[in-house]
């Protein structure tokens, strides 16, 4: 089976940077802001007024555009599904045609790129996981089509004004985040990836989320190193979503390995940016020089639906 | 006419007790109820009486008192006393440490200096419980337990009230009954009072919680009400002084911890919507990791998950601990004594539970 790699990461957030007191103070928290600067929080970003999921999205992808020429697919994630239209609702009750709500972003970023030759798809149905969910995809239409070479995997999301920014005990950034997944040798070869889905708990409360978090994330990672063959004790580095830091604490204690391989340093600055947490935390990890060639990383993301996903990449 | 004090007749296994003690002896049995007024006193009288025959009812002189005030309201008895069952006590694991001493041990104690004046007392039974053992692991025999460590301010005050009687009061003719954790009142499997073990239980069902503190091989060690009150009036009844006594079954009862999860996943998913929801079994996990989610919940989880995890926490430690719990001597006052199928009373209440989503029986109780 040929290999398949993940590189040329980027991502790009919301320009607004506010502290986590500033926003409980504001109304966007609903729990103190202490309990979540204990968890590891201290500041999130938001988008101002006049900045969209869209623009968010050409904001990362401009910063790795010298790397699309003969991309064959765009697969464009968002975890909220109106960031997968940027078409005026307006227009649509003005009209009363539908076209403006099926404005779609991933086919203005193959225009606005010049990536013509890559086909579009949107992947909406996965939150706070559609990035790793993007790379399993990517990866599956690179092993099994011979023409798919190489994919850009996008993930945008920015709430709507007016919305809460903590979700099941998170606080929440608008961002983006984007990768290539090719055949080409380079950045980290993706090894193994797994997803769960348990519909059942689709509007769980944040405390049936929690509840369901370890045994689900357990799970997942056992099913995941079972079918790689590969142990926790082959993992260097677990690259999870920014959430609560405790939740990692008690996850490598489960998981049998140390607390000291979860990186996930971006959480302070950030907070938890939807489905991008993974990238931005891939790139500081690779800024601070301690990925070595070789080492394996398990990416994981849980998210509503209720999803579950993780990948296991090695460094090239 | 001689007379009996039972002490926290109000509470679960003090109101059945009270049954069989009007069943089983003669006497007049003093009931202490803290009531604000008279209404509220005959009140809480009249709830108290409803499952008792009509024949009986006037056998028991409720006295409207608290523990505090309890040696006050006796005074004037002191000369009929024969016998005190003192049960009264907060049996919460997760009591605080300043609610165990005032009243687990030193109203305990300050209502054994009264009883040491009593001219005809014969019998003073303490009941206490298994967990006045602390964190010992192995056989736990009936007897006396040098200051073992403790996982909460519960075990810890009880051992203390023990451990009083077999230094400073050893002239009192006491007998201590250590009593297991209830599971359900009778082996049918119906529950009236919720503990710990139910707490748990109910964030399962919820899937609010998916982590125990804990190791599967630990066995538990359960009971049921209705025995419970038979061997405490077994206790009261034939028990000789200065002897202890434990109100469990014997070792070959007890249920693994990782049985009575399984028992327990198995009976919730013949429940529909529970199955639906495909929660997982708990992974079990070191204490550490357990503090460390409970301490961080504060504050953020809803409710019912906070009552709950602090129902667990402070119980969390006995769940490594593998204790061998003896009870030969209760089983020598016991007519007919048998080994209950243990299994088949959790996957009873695990039913019982599920179908009534965790509602409790008011079973009579007070």
């Amino acid at each position: 089976m040929k290999s398949v790699y993940v590189h040329d990461l980027a991502y790009f957030l919301g320009d607004q940077n506010v502290s986590i007191k500033q926003s409980f103070q504001d109304g966007r928290l609903l729990t103190e802001a202490q309990q979540f600067i204990d968890a590891g929080f201290a500041f999130h970003r938001m988008s101002s007024a006049n900045q969209t999921a869209y623009d968010l999205a050409v904001g990362a992808v401009s910063q790795i555009k010298h790397t699309l020429q003969d991309v064959s697919s765009i697969i464009y994630a968002t975890c909220l599904p109106l960031n997968g239209n940027i078409g005026s609702f307006s227009k649509f009750k003005e009209s009363r045609d539908v076209k403006f709500l099926m404005d779609y972003p991933a086919s203005h970023l193959q225009a606005d790129f010049g990536m013509e030759n890559a086909a579009v798809l949107g992947l909406n149905q996965q939150a706070c996981t559609s990035m790793l969910g993007s790379l399993r995809l990517a990866r599956a239409l690179i092993l099994s089509e011979p023409d798919q070479k190489k994919i850009l995997c996008v993930t945008a999301d920015r709430f709507p004004e007016g919305a809460l920014y903590e979700q099941a005990y998170n606080v929440i950034s608008d961002g983006a985040a984007t990768c290539i997944v090719s055949t080409e040798e380079k950045g980290y070869r993706l090894i193994a990836s797994h997803a769960i889905t348990n519909g059942a708990l689709a509007q769980a409360n944040d405390d049936e989320t929690v509840g369901s978090y370890f045994s689900y994330t357990h799970r997942l990672l056992s099913e995941l190193f079972e079918k790689s063959d590969i142990g926790i004790e082959d993992i260097d580095w677990i690259v999870p979503q920014n959430t609560n830091t405790n939740a990692w604490v008690i996850l490598s204690r489960l998981l049998g390995t140390e607390f000291e391989k979860v990186y996930f340093k971006s959480i302070k600055e950030v907070g938890h940016i939807i489905s991008s947490d993974n990238i931005v935390n891939l790139v500081q990890i690779e800024r601070d020089g301690m990925v070595k060639s070789g080492q394996k990383l398990l990416l994981f993301m849980a998210g509503f639906g209720l999803n579950w996903q993780a990948v296991i990449l090695e460094k090239v | 006419m001689s007379k009996i004090v039972l002490t926290g007749a109000t509470g679960y296994i003090g109101h059945k007790l009270l049954l069989h003690l009007l069943q089983e002896c003669s006497e007049d049995i003093l009931v202490p109820v803290r009531a604000s007024s008279r209404e509220e006193l005959e009140r809480r009288y009249q709830k108290l009486m409803v499952p008792v025959a009509p024949h009986f009812r006037s056998r028991v002189i409720p006295l409207n008192t608290d523990l505090e005030g309890l040696n006050q309201a006796l005074d004037s008895y002191r000369e009929d006393i024969t016998t005190i069952i003192h049960n009264a006590a907060k049996t919460a694991f997760n009591i605080d440490e300043i609610t165990a001493n005032s009243v687990n041990r030193d109203a305990s104690l300050r209502f054994l200096e009264f009883a040491s004046e009593l001219p005809h007392l014969i019998n003073f039974t303490y009941v206490s419980t298994l967990y006045a053992s602390g964190m010992n692991a192995g056989p736990i025999h009936e007897d006396f337990i040098s200051l073992p460590s403790f996982a909460n301010h519960y075990e810890r005050s009880k051992w203390e009230v023990e451990e009083a009687l077999r230094t400073r009061f050893f002239h009192i003719p006491w007998r201590i009954a250590r009593v297991a954790t209830v599971i359900s009142d009778d082996v049918s499997g119906t529950v009236v009072q919720h503990n710990a073990i139910h707490n748990t239980l109910k964030l399962f069902y919820y899937g609010l919680i998916s982590l125990l503190p804990g190791k599967a091989e630990t066995p538990i060690h359960l009971v049921d009400g209705e025995f419970t009150a038979a061997s405490l009036t077994a206790v009261v009844n034939k028990g000789l002084p200065h002897k202890i006594y434990h109100v469990c079954y014997d070792q070959t009862a007890s249920i693994s911890l990782g049985r009575f999860i399984d028992v327990a996943f198995e009976e919730f998913n013949k429940d529909e919507t529970f199955k639906a929801r495909r929660l997982l079994k708990p992974l079990f996990t070191d204490e550490k990791s357990f503090d460390t989610l409970v301490m961080n919940m504060k504050g953020f989880g809803g409710s019912v998950l906070n009552q709950g995890l602090a129902s667990i926490s402070p119980f969390g430690r006995q769940l490594f601990i593998a204790k061998e719990v003896h009870n030969e001597a209760l089983q020598g006052l016991l007519v007919n004594y048998q080994t209950p199928p243990m299994e088949e009373i959790v996957r009873k209440t695990c039913q019982y539970l599920a179908q009534t989503r965790f509602a409790k029986s008011s079973g009579g109780h007070s």
